[in-house]
């Protein structure tokens, strides 16, 4: 009795002093272990996988996104620098519509006629470079000739001073009337008496701000001009660069299958699995936003939604007993705990079906390009993050009185990049609004299991349907 | 630490996140070092249970059904894996006869209350195998001699009999050390 106290406090002592007994375990061990176990090292994950990347990734096309309708809406300037050339270049293009729409105007820099502005230019021609001129006309401006009419007392000539040098004189009675030149450089105002000009000394001089210069331009340049002139035509009458697509895609989904090295060749193989999977029907859907950022090119980002399902099917004399309710299952996707929640037992040959579904949620970075008006052919990566798994399984036995629950398949990667890709078709359904048809392909690019006894890679077909929104 | 937050960290253990794993790593293992001290006869010992009782807690984390009991759960798989080092070297043996002197038990309590953890780790690394489980499993685990027998394959009585043993050499190693 006494031998059993003893034994009891003894053994209450021991306890006590191993209540929080803690040892430091040497660093190495955990680098050791961590090459051992199913999860892969983080340095072992390729760059563009890992989390920080694919967020970087994320915060940049965001960025990118605000950046490009910042600009559309708030900093874009009216006139883009193409559309300024061509008004600079106007004159010498001298196309007879657009000199009946707007005539150029011309400052002249006199501090008297600072604020007036004179149609003065109406020529007719450019000069080429083989030296062919043509003469247009010039048309003084009117409040020069009032400036020269009141001086009564002398005689007055004009010299206008055209910019290939030649100084052409004209006395007061023509100033009323069109002068022949090419383009007027200045007009001096000379004052005298009798038929002599003074050489140098001019009353007034109104330089033409800017100098209306004939520039000698190489015919290419003219030709090129000419395009751009065209291409700014048929740009004012394309859409704006930037739409919304919102888009709905039902979509055929399975998967490819590969040995997995890392595994031994068992009974778990692609043959194994390839006789038991069938494919599912999933959908996905999201919303784009595109760019034009060259003619008929359209860079393409969103977000968007995507699911991945497969049936499977198997005999429960495949499944693993771990113990009277847990059974162990081997899909093409990756290990499944199964609890059994029913009393009765499963025969050998029961058939069990599962409907297994990941779902993710996408980053598409797209290309579009459109060959022809209608027809656009599109391009790109997906980046994926798994968020769901859902799991059912069915007995199909007899009495079909099983019902399995399970928690999710063991070790599906969260992160896939997917490659995507179709032709399609776009119809105009108003200014603003157009429809599109796109049969797509995606392929995921990464094998969905590590921790799998086979590689699987899901690919799904589908025929996407849009409606887009230009701004 | 908070229920829910050992349970995010299972399930990432479950999807065999790295960063999980390193965060149920870094929360048991000074406790799981300092029992894979008490099971084995020396540091590379510990350090083998150590490593291998990880590796089969990221391996079986799927199986564990009561996640409240993780702690236990963990420590159920280090003992096994202890155990199993011990019967793979073939060095768990059971003393049929060990040579004792009875001694007051006061004196050995005493000391007992004098010495720290590691000294006493070192007196109970002393003990044959078979007793040191023992000690371990009964005094230490609070584990019932039904459940030691079926563990170690042995007899309940077995098991009684080498704890009674293993506290008289204890005592005895105790006043010696002393």
């Amino acid at each position: 009795m006494e031998e059993n106290l003893h034994n009891e406090f003894f053994d209450e002592l021991l306890r006590s002093k191993y209540q929080n007994q803690t040892a430091q375990p040497p660093k190495h061990l955990w680098d050791n272990i961590q090459r051992a176990i199913p999860g892969a090292p983080v340095s072992a994950k390729p760059w563009y996988l890992s989390k920080s990347f694919i967020l970087a990734l994320i915060v940049t096309a965001a960025m990118s996104m605000a950046a490009i309708l910042l600009y559309n809406f708030y900093l874009k300037p009216r006139t883009n620098p193409i559309n300024s050339w061509l008004e600079k270049n106007e004159i010498l293009l001298n196309s007879p519509a657009r000199e009946k729409k707007t005539t150029p105007k011309i400052i002249l820099s006199n501090p008297s006629l600072k604020k007036t502005t004179h149609s003065i230019m109406k020529s007719s021609s450019v000069i080429s470079p083989y030296g062919s001129k043509k003469f247009g006309e010039a048309e003084v401006p009117r409040k020069i000739i009032q400036n020269t009419s009141n001086q009564t007392q002398k005689t007055v000539t004009l010299l206008i001073n055209n910019t290939i040098g030649l100084r052409q004189a004209y006395e007061q009675a023509l100033l009323t009337k069109r002068i022949p030149t090419s383009v007027i450089k200045s007009i001096s105002i000379i004052q005298h008496k009798g038929l002599f000009l003074p050489a140098l000394s001019p009353a007034e001089i109104y330089t033409l701000r800017p100098p209306m210069k004939v520039n000698i331009i190489p015919q290419k340049l003219v030709k090129i001009a000419k395009r751009q002139k065209a291409h700014k035509k048929k740009r004012q009458s394309l859409p704006h660069p930037l739409s919304l697509e919102f888009y709905w895609m039902p979509e055929y989904s399975y998967r490819v299958l590969a040995q997995n090295p890392g595994y031994a060749k068992g009974a778990f193989n692609p043959s194994y699995f390839n006789s038991r999977d069938r494919y599912k029907f999933t959908y996905s859907y999201g919303l784009l936003l595109a760019y034009e950022v060259r003619p008929k090119l359209y860079f393409e980002t969103g977000l968007s939604y995507y699911s991945y399902a497969l049936t499977f099917k198997t005999e429960s004399a495949n499944l693993i007993k771990k113990d009277e309710y847990n059974m162990l299952i081997y899909t093409s996707s990756g290990s499944v705990n199964l609890n059994i929640v029913s009393s009765d037992s499963l025969s050998p040959n029961t058939l069990l079906k599962s409907s297994m579904s990941l779902s993710y949620i996408s980053l598409p970075i797209m290309v579009k390009y459109y060959p022809f008006d209608n027809l656009f052919l599109n391009a790109g990566l997906s980046f994926e993050y798994n968020i769901v798994q859902s799991l059912n399984w069915d007995a199909e036995n007899q009495k079909g009185d099983f019902r399995m629950t399970s928690g999710r398949v063991n070790g599906v990667g969260r992160f896939n990049i997917s490659f995507i890709f179709g032709p399609g078709y776009e119809q105009k359904i108003s200014k603003h609004i157009s429809f599109s048809m796109n049969p797509s392909i995606r392929v995921h690019l990464m094998n969905l299991n590590p921790h799998n006894t086979v590689k699987s890679y899901p690919f799904t077909t589908g025929f996407r349907l849009s409606i887009k929104y230009v701004f | 630490m908070k229920t829910k937050d050992i349970q995010k960290i299972i399930k990432g253990c479950i999807d065999a996140n790295t960063k999980a794993q390193h965060k149920l790593y870094e929360l048991y293992a000074p406790k799981m070092m300092g029992l894979c001290f008490r099971y084995t006869k020396n540091q590379a010992d510990a350090e083998d249970v150590f490593q291998e009782g990880f590796i089969k807690v990221f391996e079986k984390i799927h199986q564990l059904q009561n996640m409240e009991m993780v702690e236990w759960w963990i420590k159920k798989v280090f003992i096994n894996e202890a155990l199993q080092l011990l019967k793979n070297r073939k060095k768990l043996n059971f003393a049929d006869e060990y040579n004792y002197t009875n001694l007051t038990n006061r004196g050995a309590e005493e000391i007992l209350g004098k010495l720290g953890v590691e000294e006493i780790t070192k007196i109970i690394q002393e003990l044959p195998s078979g007793m040191q489980m023992v000690v371990n499993l009964y005094i230490i685990e609070g584990f019932p001699h039904k459940e030691i027998a079926k563990l170690l394959g042995i007899s309940e009585g077995t098991s009684k009999s080498q704890l009674h043993d293993a506290r008289k050499i204890l005592k005895q190693k105790l006043i010696q050390h002393y």
